[in-house]
């Protein structure tokens, strides 16, 4: 599981959302830390559904949130 | 020092389900460790069925060296760790180690099947080739395939949840 080809602005959201921590969006999405920081880092590439739920998070569209290459 | 807060370090990034993949391997290496060397030398008697009632005890034993170990390990998992539900990761991973497990365990088995059979379709030829006959050594041949499968289930899931952080 290496990079993945899927880009992601997660980081850069976060960012923007009162600098939300990893373990906040985790919770919000209901997933451990862990994994949110493996597809924050595109080394883990997420399922449709929960790329959803971290867009809706943001309040943006999917293609805000990960870009394919 | 550097390696004990640089293990710590490493140990506080794990999710609380990794730490428990951690302990399951330690305990089967444990356990392997523990009853496979005390029970082959034991069947290596000549007249092994004497050794019964060591093996009995052998069993019982490695229960309780198993459930000891798995609470004293569990315990201060769950008190550092807050237990938390399975993700989409978490089950893919362990969906991958059950696939890879379950192909070392179907070879094993059927090799140690397979050799058995041997026997009855080429009388005599078992002892001439070095294959196992004894009813009690291929119950722990499975066995041990069956242990050897559960530790390569939790090494493959580690080596995603490693790779994939």
């Amino acid at each position: 599981m290496g990079k993945t080809s899927i880009r992601n602005n997660i980081r850069r959201l976060r960012f923007e959302a009162k600098e939300m921590t990893q373990a906040e969006l985790a919770e919000k999405v209901g997933v451990t830390r862990q994994t949110l920081n493996a597809i924050e880092a595109a080394k883990y590439s997420p399922t449709l559904e929960l790329a959803f739920k971290i867009a809706k998070v943001f309040g943006v569209p999917l293609d805000a949130v990960f870009q394919y290459e | 020092m550097k390696v004990l807060s640089a293990l710590m370090k490493a140990l506080s990034n794990m999710s609380a389900r990794e730490l428990n993949l951690w302990a399951e391997l330690l305990i089967n290496i444990l356990v392997a460790l523990y009853y496979f060397p005390i029970a082959f030398r034991l069947m290596q008697k000549d007249e092994w069925i004497l050794a019964t009632g060591a093996m009995i005890g052998l069993a019982i034993s490695t229960i309780i060296l198993a459930i000891v170990v798995g609470i004293a390990i569990s315990i201060p998992i769950c008190i550092w760790k807050k237990p938390v539900k399975k993700d989409e990761r978490d089950y893919q991973f362990s969906a991958r180690g059950s696939m890879i497990a379950y192909a070392a365990l179907f070879f094993f088995v059927m090799l140690i099947i397979g050799q058995a059979m041997f026997e009855g379709l080429c009388p005599g030829i078992a002892s001439k080739l070095g294959l196992i006959t004894n009813p009690l050594i291929i119950a722990h041949l499975l066995l041990l395939s069956l242990m050897f499968s559960s530790t390569i289930k939790s090494v493959v899931q580690l080596f995603f949840y490693r790779r994939g952080y």
